[in-house]
């Protein structure tokens, strides 16, 4: 028990010792940075008894900041790429100016006002020129509307609601398919499409027609004598022409 | 009159033809009406119905309207819009036909 004892002062006072040498050693030998750089001293925060290690550890990295700091207030005067660009980008636009300005100045007043005033005048003629054609558009539509009797107005109206009801209806059914995952791929739809002969799209099309044929043909919109002949090329008559492909 | 479009029709929206411009105006709107449809009814398949439709390019009539009667459940409301829209844009340019 007593040689622990021992063994422990002894530790204790060698310890002690390396502390009191480190820090002779310390006073000896100072930072190389001057103490102006130094804007606390490692003394006021490690205390005047700290360890010699984490005292000269500290000076070390402190030296080093000092020595970062002084690399970048050299380099302060040095731009970047960034800057160099901005001011390479500045310059250019400031080039671009001051070309025009040498342009301006060069000519004469009267060809540049004249220019403007052509663009001006041109701009302003195609505009009255449009609004004119929009507003004869519209005035003879609405000549047309007001000169049909108001009992056919009334029949027409009604069709083109019924064609907004049915474009309504048919987004919507498109909307459904487009959140329907087994739908087909519209790459393979377009392919479909493009190969369909003429012969299966009206066949198909007459016999999808002949499922509400009935109504239509009650409601007096469609022929009685429809009929599909798959043997014509083309079909012309009157202003009407349309080539079957 | 072989066209699709009725005379009484065209007449009833102030559209007066004679026989032979109505016969191209009803036949130039079942061509339109073709494609369009066509159209619908392939966007309501999926891949298998689209094959198996391909095998009725030489089919009888019967059975295709069969099938698509079958596959196509919407079909009635696809057609019955189709018609509504071409016959309200014919209505809604009656003056320049």
């Amino acid at each position: 028990m007593n040689r622990l004892k021992q063994s422990i002062n002894t530790y204790r006072q060698e310890r002690h010792q390396r502390k009191q040498d480190a820090l002779i050693d310390y006073a000896h030998n100072p930072s190389p940075r001057p103490l102006d750089d130094l804007k606390t001293d490692d003394k006021e925060i490690l205390g005047e008894h700290s360890d010699a290690f984490f005292r000269d550890r500290y000076r070390r990295k402190t030296d080093s900041i000092v020595e970062k700091i002084g690399k970048a207030e050299d380099k302060k005067d040095i731009p970047t790429v960034r800057e160099n660009f901005m001011s390479y980008r500045n310059n250019r636009a400031q080039v671009k100016i001051d070309r025009i300005n040498a342009k301006i100045d060069s000519s004469s007043n009267s060809f540049l006002s004249r220019q403007i005033n052509r663009q001006r005048r041109q701009t302003v003629n195609v505009l009255a020129t449009k609004n004119k054609i929009r507003s004869h558009t519209i005035g003879k539509i609405e000549a047309k509307r007001k000169a049909r009797p108001e009992e056919l107005q009334k029949k027409i109206d009604n069709y083109v609601k019924e064609k907004v009801d049915a474009m309504y209806r048919k987004a919507l059914r498109r909307e459904m398919r487009r959140h329907d995952v087994g739908r087909l791929n519209p790459m393979k739809r377009a392919e479909f499409l493009a190969k369909v002969t003429p012969e299966l799209r009206k066949q198909l099309t007459r016999q999808a027609i002949l499922n509400v044929r009935k109504n239509n043909i009650k409601k007096g919109r469609l022929g009685m004598d429809y009929r599909v002949d798959n043997t014509l090329d083309t079909r012309k008559v009157g202003d009407y022409g349309r080539t079957i492909e | 009159m072989d066209g699709l479009l009725s005379k009484s029709f065209l007449a009833s929206i102030g559209i007066n033809l004679d026989d032979d411009k109505c016969t191209a105006l009803s036949q130039h709107y079942e061509d339109t009406l073709n494609e369009r449809v066509i159209e619908q009814i392939v966007e309501e398949l999926d891949e298998n119905q689209l094959n198996e439709l391909a095998h009725y390019r030489n089919g009888n009539a019967e059975n295709l309207q069969q099938w698509l009667v079958t596959n196509v459940p919407q079909l009635d409301e696809i057609i019955e819009d189709e018609i509504a829209i071409l016959l309200g844009e014919i209505a809604e340019n009656s003056e320049e036909i």
